[in-house]
């Protein structure tokens, strides 16, 4: 398998002045791959993926349900749950490894929940019932930030009112409970921004939510992104969410990367069959489209993958080689890289 | 539920069974029997016995022993209650607090060695009833090793066996409570969440984890000691001769001791009523949503 080379020689299509200054990327997810060990056999369900993110940056992570793209989150958060594990690859956090390496537990324990944060998809469930908001939010600030319990409180109350919740400092001794579900989101963005997060992984974190409500999430994110500097992983499956928010975007189906390329570029112009079809299935309002069109077939079975393009089942130009030989992420243009044998031309 | 226990052993034991009998010596006539049943008061019909009773309870009088005559039945309740309260708290707290570390122990690594070692042990405590593990304890470390005493009450070596025998099944049960919950509990989102903060695993497990766990592990805590103290103590006192209500309950039922089994019966009943309600309160401080009614 040549995906070391591939992962350190395959530019970084977008950001050729960004990557001058020649330093260690923020986040780099090299040729990760992850297993679910199952009575049912070995799930392969993230295999050989590289992932890079700028700082600054807004990279989406898009595919459908059980592509894997929650399970690389967890990766990167080394929050990979028995009977998952992490079986190759590395997560390099401004160079240093996350994953290997002596000192990887120790830097791992330091960067999470401070460098890097994370935001989840149920806002219903992610929340202690047991404990009042307060105690969860200080818990944070006061694990990675050594603060006492008074400087905790005021940085609860300050991140509280920069997620626009009202009585910030009422707010703090009652219990998740009192909160609706919009309310327990803008908490749990509050708590991950606790200590100034480089990175903040997002996953899904509108999918539970009403559409007002998402709009107003999204809103949210946006401006702390503008306002932080924030490099931002937002995960999802809603193709609109990333067209408003990504500087970039990588497709992700069956584990593996399909397309990776500018937000705008990939909506305009997808190369890969399979963004082109998640394209054609979703609505669009900015469009005349008489009917959603839908990808025929089932998702890959992860614990048999098949051996060529993962994707070939299901594909309209698919021909023998696809079948056969599994396609290297290779850009195709500057500003693209694309895992198929047969891409469309994109500028 | 104490008015209807007392209702229950009231009928129960005067409807089935003639107390008198044990009462006058063997060779006794007719007329000394009936004199007797007359002096006692069962001669008259049941409902107005009953009144009697009743009204007794209300001045506080709960009648007088049969076994012990000349003995007020709240006064033997008073000697021996506090000994079976002993017990029960030495045996419960042992098995709870040994159910907490276990349990969560056993639950970090579901399906693992220690965790099927854990299991194990916890099914072979829960299945083994009280008088069995008692006599066990006794022919082992009372008999074969001498080191404690076989039983009896006073000094507190003599409290080990008995409270390990009621505690041992008790913390077999216990212990795959708190594991079940606890593997429910580790495998929510709020835990994940509460990781991904970059709080220790073991700050999410003590802290988050168990308290949620709490709820269920303190509704079977209260159920182990109601059980425990109105049912199990007659067993284990029985074994090692512990001189609690349990083993006068024993004595009264075998003396056709009436007014003594329907007092002990009543203060067992109270007891699993104030259990029930210190449950209920525990419970609005493991889990602030509940309210009280």
């Amino acid at each position: 398998m040549a995906t070391a080379d591939r992962a350190t020689t395959a530019p970084t299509p977008d950001a050729p002045t960004e990557r001058a200054d020649a330093g260690p990327a923020l986040l780099e997810v090299r040729d990760l791959r992850v297993e679910f060990f199952t009575r049912r056999g070995v799930v392969k369900a993230v295999r050989d993926i590289s992932i890079t993110i700028e700082r600054g940056q807004v990279m989406g992570l898009v595919g459908e349900s059980g592509s894997g793209k929650s399970v690389t989150a967890q990766a990167i958060m080394g929050l990979t749950e028995l009977p998952g594990r992490v079986t190759g690859g590395d997560v390099r956090w401004k160079g240093i490894s996350l994953l290997r390496g002596p000192k990887a537990d120790e830097e791992m324990r330091r960067v999470r929940g401070n460098e890097i944060a994370m935001v989840f998809q149920d806002p219903m469930t992610s929340l202690n019932p047991l404990f009042t908001i307060g105690n969860q939010m200080r818990e944070v600030t006061r694990r990675h930030l050594g603060y006492s319990k008074r400087q905790a409180t005021e940085r609860a109350v300050e991140l509280l009112d920069l997620v626009g919740l009202s009585n910030p400092r009422e707010r703090l001794d009652q219990h998740p409970n009192e909160f609706s579900g919009g309310m327990r989101q803008r908490v749990l963005i509050a708590m991950a921004l606790s200590c100034e997060p480089e990175l903040l992984i997002a996953d899904e974190p509108t999918t539970a939510l009403d559409v007002t409500i998402q709009a107003q999430i999204l809103e949210l994110l946006a401006k702390l992104k503008d306002e932080f500097g924030l490099s931002v992983l937002l995960i999802t499956h809603d193709l609109g969410v990333v067209a408003g928010m990504c500087d970039r975007v990588s497709v992700m189906y069956g584990g593996r990367i399909a397309e990776v390329g500018g937000a705008d570029d990939v909506f305009a112009d997808p190369a890969h069959p399979y963004s082109r079809g998640l394209l054609r299935s979703t609505p669009r309002l900015d469009e005349r489209q008489a009917r959603l069109v839908s990808i025929e077939g089932a998702p890959p079975d992860l614990v048999n993958p098949p051996v060529g393009c993962p994707y070939a089942p299901r594909c309209l130009s698919a021909g023998d080689r696809c079948r056969e030989e599994l396609p290297e992420l290779l850009p195709i243009s500057e500003r693209r890289t694309v895992a198929c044998w047969h891409p469309f031309a994109a500028g | 539920m104490v008015v209807a226990a007392s209702i229950v052993v009231f009928l129960l034991t005067r409807l089935f069974t003639d107390p008198v009998d044990f009462v006058v010596p063997l060779e006794a006539t007719e007329e000394e029997r009936a004199a007797r049943e007359a002096e006692l008061g069962f001669d008259r019909p049941i409902i107005v016995q009953f009144g009697d009773y009743i009204a007794g309870l209300a001045r506080g009088d709960f009648g007088e022993s049969l076994w012990q005559p000349g003995r007020s039945t709240i006064d033997i309740i008073g000697q021996t209650l506090p000994k079976t309260l002993l017990l029960v708290a030495a045996g419960m707290t042992l098995a709870i607090a040994l159910a907490l570390p276990i349990g969560m122990i056993a639950a970090i690594r579901p399906g693992g060695l220690l965790d099927r070692l854990l299991v194990t042990l916890s099914l072979a405590g829960l299945s083994m009833p009280q008088f069995f593990v008692g006599l066990m304890l006794i022919i082992i470390f009372a008999v074969r090793l001498d080191w404690l005493p076989v039983g009896g009450y006073g000094d507190p070596s003599q409290l080990v066996l008995p409270a390990v025998a009621l505690a041992l099944p008790a913390l077999g049960r216990l212990t795959m409570v708190v594991r079940s919950a606890m593997i429910d509990e580790l495998n929510s989102q709020y835990v994940k969440a509460a990781r991904a903060k970059g709080m220790a695993r073991r700050t999410v497990i003590a802290k988050h984890a168990l308290r949620n766990a709490g709820v269920q592990v303190l509704t079977m805590s209260g159920w182990e000691v109601t059980r425990a103290l109105a049912g199990f103590t007659v067993v284990v006192e029985k074994v090692f001769a512990w001189p609690g209500f349990g083993l006068f309950a024993l004595e009264a039922i075998q003396r056709r001791d009436l007014f003594l089994l329907s007092t002990i019966v009543l203060v067992a009943s109270i007891l699993v009523v104030v259990v029930n309600v210190v449950v209920d309160i525990l419970y609005k401080w493991v889990d602030p949503r509940i309210t009280l009614s």
